[in-house]
């Protein structure tokens, strides 16, 4: 049986560019030890639901409460697999699998089984058939379209597998099975705004998603109802794989952001902000610049690679930020968000370190581990010297590593005004 | 004012565009004027065009524009090569007509615009600045000792000598150096007595460099050592400088 050697001997994680890549081979995300030295009685996922699980899937049909989650895959495009998961822990609120800004108080462990108490069923589907969907696809649809828990019931077609899927993007999911049908029972409730995008089919994804956002329906139901092909003109709604998902709704806010950020007011000071949880830890550096991104990116666990980088300058960027990923979007979203909020312009300069007992729960604590440093405060200071002396000490890896590969730390340095 | 060829001003303004996002144009019976900054101020561009590049100029009093450029470039680059351009400013309404006009097809295509407030920053002038050295070379060697650059550094030095010019750039590990010599092609004068030189940041040259290729095929550098760097694209009718503060190592 498979988990006789650890989990992540079997979990293909995608070859992906950039600091995703990181994710290895070598270490089980379920206990982190090695793989091969995994003992299928202290294995955490075996013994606490996968036994659990099996033992309630011996019948044709599954039926819980869906937080809602869905994942699609990108293996296969046009034609991908993936469809609504349900919740097998109990005396667990289904909504908590799905809440990711109310995860950062939770442990590793923690998090790890609550989102390996999902089940995945799948199925393969082609993207375009959003657009017609079939009974089976509409009901996932309908589940992701629900803003609150929703009952669903999947009809099992046999193929159960045990191994848990850990995307470098996505949050990870337990066992899966391949489904014929998929039902909800009870009653979905989505805002009436929500409804009203969705039943529109001559208003493009762009700006269905700005709409929403402006009005308060936040970034991770967007990402889900996005991926389920919910929005946009007819003839451009399709399934879209849950981690493009999530970085194409990142992006399309941070833009949206953006275009306010430019007319804001710019700061007269630098200032830190800082935040860690879950082994991961942030440092934010605002600069009185006009708008400028940098995420410098550093593994605390690869220390023989440099950090990774991506950064963009007053007028944004239009290539995919290759180097840092989803993580780019994800942190540009807070920041810029946090700006806006504040009516405020400045540059940004992130160090985003992440700790060696990470597991890949997805790009979530990006985004969230950065709103939570800029909610909580800042510190001024009168140099940029002098806010990097602070941040300096407080990282694992020395800062020169981070620095050498920055292009807004020299340019903020160096560069002369005119004015 | 009527231009016989839309495609000049469609050129011009988006070497104007590389610096301003919403521009503030001065109208007076000379022609048009420009001076402003990027929000950075790190970049500034003074932009003129003469009433003599216009077949046809009327203004019957001063006034001043604010345009988004974006949305003008969106209308001046549906124009096709032979059309005949001519803006009109309603001052009451506050808005801008272009008019493309197709004499050999007599058609005629109306784009109407909305001038925005002024953002507030009002008449400027360029800085008076001195400077120790002046070359003048080829527009496209000198955008590609940029795109060179680029390669492997965020900055270049540009560095004048009596004999030659030269261009460098330095990465980690590698070093990119363009020698324009005084008796080549590229190279059409150089007057200094010393050796100047000063490093900018490879984006704002990449950004004001590549739309004014299309302006002029000749550019003007005029450098002191690790001051602003005056950039004249010399145009018939019309005047397009930039000013680049420099990069300090």
């Amino acid at each position: 049986m498979f988990i006789s050697c650890g989990v992540l001997g079997l979990v293909d994680v995608p070859v992906v560019q950039g600091s995703e890549r990181v994710l290895e081979r070598v270490v089980c995300p379920v206990c982190r030890n090695v793989a091969r030295f995994c003992k299928l009685s202290v294995c955490p996922y075996y013994r606490n639901v996968y036994e659990g699980i099996r033992r309630s899937l011996s019948s044709e049909s599954l039926f819980g409460p869906s937080p809602p989650a869905l994942l699609f895959g990108e293996w296969g495009y046009p034609r991908i697999y993936g469809g609504s998961c349900v919740s097998f822990l109990e005396g667990v609120e289904a909504g908590l699998l799905e809440s990711p800004r109310s995860w950062l108080k939770f442990s590793i462990d923690d998090l790890v089984a609550l989102r390996l108490g999902l089940v995945l069923g799948r199925l393969r589907m082609p993207v375009v058939s959003a657009r017609r969907p079939g009974r089976v696809l509409e009901a996932i649809q309908e589940s992701a379209l629900s803003s609150l828990p929703v009952d669903v019931e999947l009809r099992v077609a046999g193929g159960f597998r045990a191994r848990p899927g850990f995307g470098v993007r996505a949050m990870p999911h337990g066992p899966s099975v391949r489904v014929e049908g998929v039902r909800v029972v009870g009653n979905v409730s989505a805002p009436r705004i929500v409804e009203r995008f969705v039943g529109d089919v001559d208003v493009s994804a762009g700006e269905a998603v700005g709409e929403l956002y402006l009005r308060g329906v936040d970034e991770y139901y967007l990402s889900r109802i996005f991926s389920a092909g919910l929005l946009g003109r007819r003839v451009e709604r399709r399934l879209v794989p849950t981690e493009w998902s999530i970085t194409a709704i990142d992006d399309l806010i941070g833009r949206m952001l953006l275009r306010r950020v430019r007319e804001l007011r710019v700061i007269d000071e630098f200032r830190v902000y800082e935040a860690s949880a879950l082994f991961n830890s942030v440092f934010v550096v605002l600069v009185p610049f006009p708008w400028m991104f940098e995420l410098l990116e550093g593994w605390v666990r690869f220390l023989s690679d440099s950090p990774y980088v991506d950064s963009e300058y007053f007028w944004g960027r239009s290539r995919y930020a290759e180097n840092t990923g989803g993580a780019y979007y994800a942190v540009r979203l807070s920041v810029l968000r946090y700006l806006v909020s504040r009516g405020e312009q400045a540059g940004a300069v992130v160090f985003f370190e992440v700790g060696r007992g990470w597991v890949p729960l997805g790009v979530w604590r990006f985004r969230e581990l950065t709103r939570v440093a800029l909610e909580s405060g800042f510190r001024r200071f009168g140099s940029l010297d002098e806010a990097l002396g602070y941040v300096g000490p407080r990282l694992s890896i020395p800062l020169g590593r981070y620095l050498s590969r920055s292009r807004l730390v020299p340019f903020i340095r160096g560069q002369a005004r005119l004015a | 004012m009527r231009l016989p060829n839309a495609e000049y001003l469609t050129d011009l303004m988006k070497a104007v565009s590389a610096v301003v996002d919403e521009a503030t144009f001065k109208i007076d019976s000379e022609g048009l004027k420009l001076v402003s900054m990027d929000p950075a101020h790190i970049s500034l561009v003074d932009f003129f065009l003469s009433k003599e590049a216009a077949e046809e100029y009327s203004a019957s009093r001063d006034l001043e524009l604010t345009i988004n450029m974006q949305d003008l470039l969106k209308f001046l680059k549906r124009s096709k090569k032979g059309e005949a351009l001519t803006l009109s400013y309603d001052a009451e309404k506050k808005k801008l007509t272009l008019t493309l006009t197709d004499s050999a097809y007599s058609r005629e295509r109306n784009f109407q615009l909305s001038t925005l407030e002024p953002a507030g920053m009002g008449a400027m002038t360029t800085p008076k600045l001195s400077f120790e050295a002046k070359a003048r070379l080829s527009t496209d060697a000198f955008w590609e000792a940029i795109e060179d650059a680029g390669i492997i550094a965020d900055a270049m030095k540009i560095t004048i000598q009596p004999d030659m010019v030269v261009l460098t750039a330095k990465g980690e590990t590698s070093t990119i150096q363009n020698k324009l010599s005084k008796q080549g092609a590229l190279v059409y004068e150089i007057q200094t007595e010393k050796e100047v030189s000063a490093s900018f940041s490879l984006t704002y040259l990449e950004k004001i460099i590549k739309p004014c290729r299309d302006v002029s095929e000749e550019v003007t550098m005029m450098l002191s050592t690790n001051k602003p760097i005056k950039l004249q694209f010399p145009f018939p009718a019309g005047r397009l400088e930039y000013l680049i503060a420099p990069r300090l190592e």
